[in-house]
């Protein structure tokens, strides 16, 4: 385990070299690439003044806002669809043509609809998650295993216990995929919507830094939305971990020699 | 009156072209606390048939008796194991036999006896914690034996419990259900398409026509037990029912499921 992040670390560690070295022997403009020692400098100066964090929070508030809302819809319609047939073939086809929409497409409806600030980028997020986690939450529903199920019919069970007992049991490894999958996708958009839609957030601060020609501000926005985009996975993955124990061990990479514990 | 009767049931399933008759006008009975082996090739409907006993499909005709009620719908007094995989990947040995009695609101301590009790009767006790994929594949099959026979079930249907475990494994198994049966004196419907294995564990032996399922043969099977496959009785019933169903111009059945070496007549 140990031996992991260090392994990691190499490659890391290079880019940084190569970011600090470019720009300062002049191979690269160092107006539109600083070097890596002044944006991390800038960086916790940012956080130092609290315009970070003001920042981050904002993001943050508004993807669980918008991935909760979505999730909340997705995650239970997706069950029921997926368990009946009939309902799925009328929404199909309209879901597989809003699907492939992307979220910033959604940008200029959202803006007049609802105008500036906190409810159209909440509407993006939502919208651009919600399909995606639909989809997958029906396409998981229709691949259970049916002899659990039945099994548990001949135990005894109504379908209501079915669905509690069973159904959901079994989906949960699928619907930690599903979120993990909206999750990610919900920080994309929030960013995208920022851009245009709101003033404040992180991508607020890169577009509007970009505007005043600090570079080192947007990169720094860009940091921070990768870690805060990897921590939000990895939450999510430890949370998967302890409600699943039950699939320890049986991940496919152990077929392939991987020695670490999964 | 029998205990469990099967009364001219027929199942067709699609239209037209892809009409598919898959059991027609299948007739036998069942005495309480018998243990008959429904036996035929693949393909001739004994799925349909335990899945239509279950209650988990309809017929298209025909009707089940159990105890002098007609059959509607799934319960848990027909707990039915299937060939393998039925275990809930996500409980633990224990929880899985649990299952049922929790849905009947049994209190989590007389759960968790009964489970026991079960489980240590079938050899199990050291693997309660454990989960389904750390347990090997006739393990898997003992607690789904335990975990339908925990409801208490008035019959017990199994669907090829054992094909997919190796031979040694299945005639251990084999042994087991024979004293678990004795021991708790179920009525069981066992399905099978090994000749071997029917003669084995039945009381009776229905022999099922290719598709579309009918009863062709019944076999009274009166020896004691445990049987010996090598037994001379054994083997001559087993070359009657082979001969039975080769008989059958388009029999797929595999007459010699598991024996190791073609049936010899004997002197």
């Amino acid at each position: 385990m140990t031996r992991r992040p260090f392994k990691g670390a190499i490659l890391l560690g290079l880019m940084a070299l190569l970011w600090e070295v470019l720009p300062r022997t002049g191979m690269i403009d160092p107006v539109l690439l600083p070097p890596f020692s002044e944006v991390a400098s800038r960086g916790v100066e940012l956080l130092g003044s609290g315009e970070l964090l003001r920042h981050i929070i904002a993001s943050l508030l508004r993807v669980l806002a918008g991935f909760f809302l979505a999730a909340g819809l997705a995650i239970p319609t997706g069950i029921a669809l997926g368990l009946s047939p009939p309902l799925e073939e009328y929404i199909d086809p309209l879901l597989q043509l809003l699907r492939p929409l992307s979220p910033p497409a959604w940008i200029p409806l959202a803006i007049l609809w609802l105008g500036i600030g906190n409810a159209p980028a909440v509407f993006i997020i939502f919208i651009g998650t919600v399909f995606a986690m639909l989809v997958g939450t029906i396409a998981a529903t229709k691949g259970i295993d049916k002899r659990l199920v039945k099994a548990g019919f001949t135990l005894g069970a109504t379908w209501q216990e079915a669905i509690l007992l069973i159904v959901i049991p079994s989906l949960l490894p699928e619907v930690f995929t599903q979120l993990r999958v909206g999750l990610g996708l919900a920080w994309m958009c929030v960013i995208a919507a920022e851009m245009v839609a709101v003033h404040g957030g992180l991508g607020y601060m890169m577009i509007e830094a970009r505007n005043l020609f600090r570079t080192e501000d947007v990169l720094v926005g860009m940091i921070t939305v990768g870690v805060l985009g990897l921590g939000l996975d990895l939450l999510l993955r430890s949370l998967e971990g302890r409600f699943l124990k039950w699939r320890r061990g049986r991940s496919a990479r152990e077929l392939f020699g991987d020695q670490r514990s999964p | 009156m029998s205990f469990l009767a099967i009364r001219d049931l027929h199942k067709v399933y699609g239209a037209g072209d892809e009409r598919v008759v898959a059991l027609e006008g299948l007739d036998f009975t069942v005495e309480e606390g018998e243990f008959v082996v429904v036996l035929g090739p693949s393909g001739c409907g004994k799925t349909t048939l335990l899945q239509i006993v279950a209650g988990l499909e309809r017929p298209s005709r025909g009707e089940v008796i159990l105890g002098g009620q007609r059959i509607e719908g799934w319960g848990r007094d027909r707990s039915l194991i299937f060939q393998e995989y039925s275990l809930f990947p996500w409980l633990t040995a224990r929880e899985n036999v649990e299952f049922g009695l929790k849905i009947m609101g049994c209190s989590s301590e007389g759960r968790r006896r009964i489970a026991h009790h079960i489980l240590e009767r079938m050899g199990l006790a050291s693997f309660e914690e454990r989960y389904p994929h750390e347990l090997s594949g006739g393990m898997q099959q003992r607690v789904a034996i335990a975990r339908a026979l925990a409801v208490d079930p008035q019959v017990l249907l199994m669907d090829e419990p054992f094909a997919s475990v190796d031979a040694l494994t299945r005639s251990r198994l084999q042994d087991e259900l024979l004293r678990i049966w004795q021991g708790y004196g179920k009525t069981v419907l066992f399905v099978t398409h090994s000749i071997r294995e029917a003669l084995l564990l039945a009381d009776r032996v229905i022999v099922l026509t290719p598709r579309p399922g009918r009863v062709k043969a019944e076999f009274a099977v009166d020896l004691p037990r445990p049987r010996q496959a090598s037994a001379v009785e054994l083997a001559h019933l087993e070359a009657r029912i082979a001969g039975e169903i080769t008989l059958e111009p388009l029999a797929s059945v595999d007459v010699r499921a598991d024996a190791g070496a073609p049936i010899e007549p004997h002197p």
